[in-house]
């Protein structure tokens, strides 16, 4: 065995990876909670590409089959009910972990310095994601698989000049239709995937070149001990490892109640009107996105211009991309920034409220809490650069705490 | 200084409640899904006798009635089809989608997943809500008005037609009288079938689920003794 591994060490760099990413990869012995979701997005990735894998064996991207092919899926593949409820749970879930994932991002600070690359490549993968999602809920070519991209593609025309020329390139056709499948089908299985692939890669690498932040948002590199191994550190591997695997085995068990005993979530993660096939002369009487997209959609809808509610909706993502710069506090976590806690806390609130509005038909109360909310969304945003200087935050401990 | 939270947390309390007033009509009746073998093969042949003259599963094969229900073949081909289909065929209807236009103005839509699109509870209340009025059929119905639909159920148990008979518009809104035993014994076996046939997996999932769960709370407890063990130094 060891002389297999010299052997391949003399041409790879096999062991120093090794090293360099678990066994020599000191990580902040002070993780809790949050900390879990960034190896769980891992593990649903790997779970939505092998499911993916295999329900493309059997699945038809054309429009006259696409529904049909689903239930065949459903009723007459071996197992093929688990790998579909798989594919549809993981979903779901993994945009709940990757919320989460975030979540941890701002309420820790890890989005700054020297993290900001991270955040970007992590944000990047937040819009593949969010692409890769729209184009995978189309394919099951039901009615709210029509309708959403009808109304999603339609966004596009709100752009001036080359809005409509756009959005019927990118639909292959007037409308939503067999073309239209067909690319998202092309994008969901083979594009996109490898995109994702790629800057989970990166995602990681630029993680592991800058180090862990972790709840105290305290550096760790600062208290090194006589072998330079921080004081506060712990190797990834064996001990994060385990406790990921602990976490894991959590994360499946919940997995697992939704996909044998809840597997559309009450019509929240397999959505009621989609099991009436695509028929384009039939409009639903209520267009909704899955419960993932509802933030970004209420703010989308919130504003009756639709060129400044699509520009605002773009607003919503692309302020996250700036974030590490919009905060200029010195201080991470918001252990240490009581200022920037409450503005979170609010953030946060209205994210939800947001994401339930979204579900919601467009009626005037609805509408008008929708833009309540709105406002509060993009209040953290303008707030945050004048917050993040004027507060003066709590001393911050040297060495992290329990 | 928590207290604006508290406060919009507490006003967020009160939205869905301000909310309900935008929604959809309320269903009449609730019924709890039976997925005994029993009910189920009693929903079957409920479903061959009474709705397949017009309406098709197309999704489901009369093949799972065997493997999924314990039927025999002959129970399904002879029993259920009269001799006219094949165990390893769909569930697919006499009427032609032309002859339904032309006889009812609507092609009737198949059943196969209609329980997955408008709920148990809808098709349950649904079937209990004709009522006799003037229509072209002669019936009408209080959760799906002007339905196209004749009422198939009255003379489906010795006590239905009585309930049907009672069945009346009142101010607009339907009120019915409280559904006799065998009627609704029939209509909710019939309900749990469809729903069954909306996701037949739902038999499979509930066998195996416990042993999934199981599994996962063992391997659970040692990952997390693993973990105990390995952290026991950490301070």
């Amino acid at each position: 065995m060891n002389r297999v591994i010299d052997w391949v060490d003399a041409r790879y760099p096999l062991m120093k990876n090794m090293r360099e990413h678990l066994t020599e990869y000191y990580a902040p012995k002070n993780f809790n909670f949050f900390y879990f979701f960034g190896s769980l997005a891992l593990l649903v990735l790997v779970v939505q590409i092998l499911s993916g894998i295999w329900l493309t064996m059997h699945y038809k991207p054309d429009a006259k089959l696409a529904f049909d092919s689903v239930e065949h899926i459903m009723r007459d593949v071996h197992f093929g009910w688990l790998i579909r409820y798989m594919h549809s749970t993981g979903a779901s879930l993994f945009f709940i972990v990757v919320y989460l994932h975030m979540f941890r991002g701002l309420i820790y600070g890890s989005f700054k310095g020297p993290r900001e690359l991270v955040w970007l490549v992590g944000m990047l993968i937040f819009l593949v994601l969010m692409a890769e999602a729209f184009m995978g809920y189309v394919l099951p070519w039901g009615q709210m698989s029509y309708w959403g991209a009808q109304v999603i593609v339609n966004l596009f025309t709100a752009i001036p000049y080359v809005g409509p020329d756009l959005a019927e390139w990118i639909r292959g056709g007037f409308s939503i239709a067999d073309p239209a499948l067909n690319r998202f089908f092309a994008f969901h299985v083979v594009a996109l995937p490898i995109v994702l692939i790629l800057l989970v890669a990166v995602h990681l690498i630029a993680l592991h070149e800058v180090g862990s932040n972790n709840p105290d948002g305290v550096d760790i590199k600062k208290n090194k001990d006589d072998n330079g191994i921080p004081k506060d550190g712990i190797p990834f591997h064996p001990y994060y490892t385990v406790k990921d695997i602990f976490g894991a085995v959590v994360f499946l068990f919940v997995a697992a109640v939704i996909i044998f005993y809840l597997p559309t979530m009450n019509g929240y993660f397999l959505e009621h009107d989609n099991f009436k096939p695509a028929d384009p002369l039939q409009t639903p009487a209520h267009i909704k996105p899955v419960w993932y997209f509802g933030t970004f959609y209420a703010i989308l809808r919130a504003v009756p211009d639709k060129l400044t509610g699509v520009v605002l909706m773009f607003l919503a993502i692309a302020l996250l991309f700036v974030l590490p710069w919009l905060d200029r506090s010195k201080v991470r976590s918001w252990r240490y920034r009581p200022i920037y806690k409450q503005m979170v806390i609010l953030f946060t609130i209205s994210f939800v409220v947001l994401m339930w509005l979204g579900g919601k038909p467009a009626t005037a109360t609805y509408t008008m809490f929708a833009q309540i909310f709105t406002v509060i969304y993009f209040a953290f945003f303008i707030a945050l650069p004048f917050v993040s200087k004027w507060e003066k935050p709590k001393p911050v401990p040297e060495r992290v705490t329990k | 200084m928590r207290n604006w939270i508290a406060a919009i947390v507490m006003s967020l309390v009160a939205l869905p409640g301000i909310a309900l007033g935008a929604g959809g009509g309320k269903l009449p009746m609730h019924m709890q899904v039976d997925y005994s073998k029993e009910a189920l093969r009693d929903g079957a042949q409920t479903f061959a006798d009474s709705c397949m003259g017009c309406h098709s599963a197309k999704y489901y094969r009369y093949k799972n009635l065997v493997s999924h229900l314990g039927m025999t073949k002959s129970e399904v081909e002879d029993g259920l089809g009269y001799g006219t289909i094949s165990v390893n065929d769909h569930m697919m209807s006499a009427m032609t989608q032309e002859q339904a236009a032309g006889w009812f103005g609507a092609a009737a839509p198949d059943l196969s997943l209609v329980t997955r699109v408008r709920g148990s509870d809808w098709v349950y209340s649904y079937l209990l809500a004709f009522y006799q009025d003037d229509t072209a059929t002669g019936w009408n119905n209080g959760v799906f008005p002007q339905v196209s639909m004749p009422n198939v159920l009255y003379h489906m148990t010795e006590d239905a037609p009585a309930y049907y008979d009672g069945v009346h518009m009142k101010d607009g809104h339907a009120a019915y009288p409280e559904v006799p035993e065998k009627l609704d014994t029939k209509v909710q076996n019939l309900v749990s079938f469809l729903t069954y046939v909306g996701d037949p997996s739902v038999l499979a999932r509930q066998s195996m689920g416990p042993w999934v769960l199981l599994f996962l709370v063992v391997l659970g407890v040692l990952t997390f003794l693993v973990k105990k063990e390995y952290w026991r130094d950490i301070h």
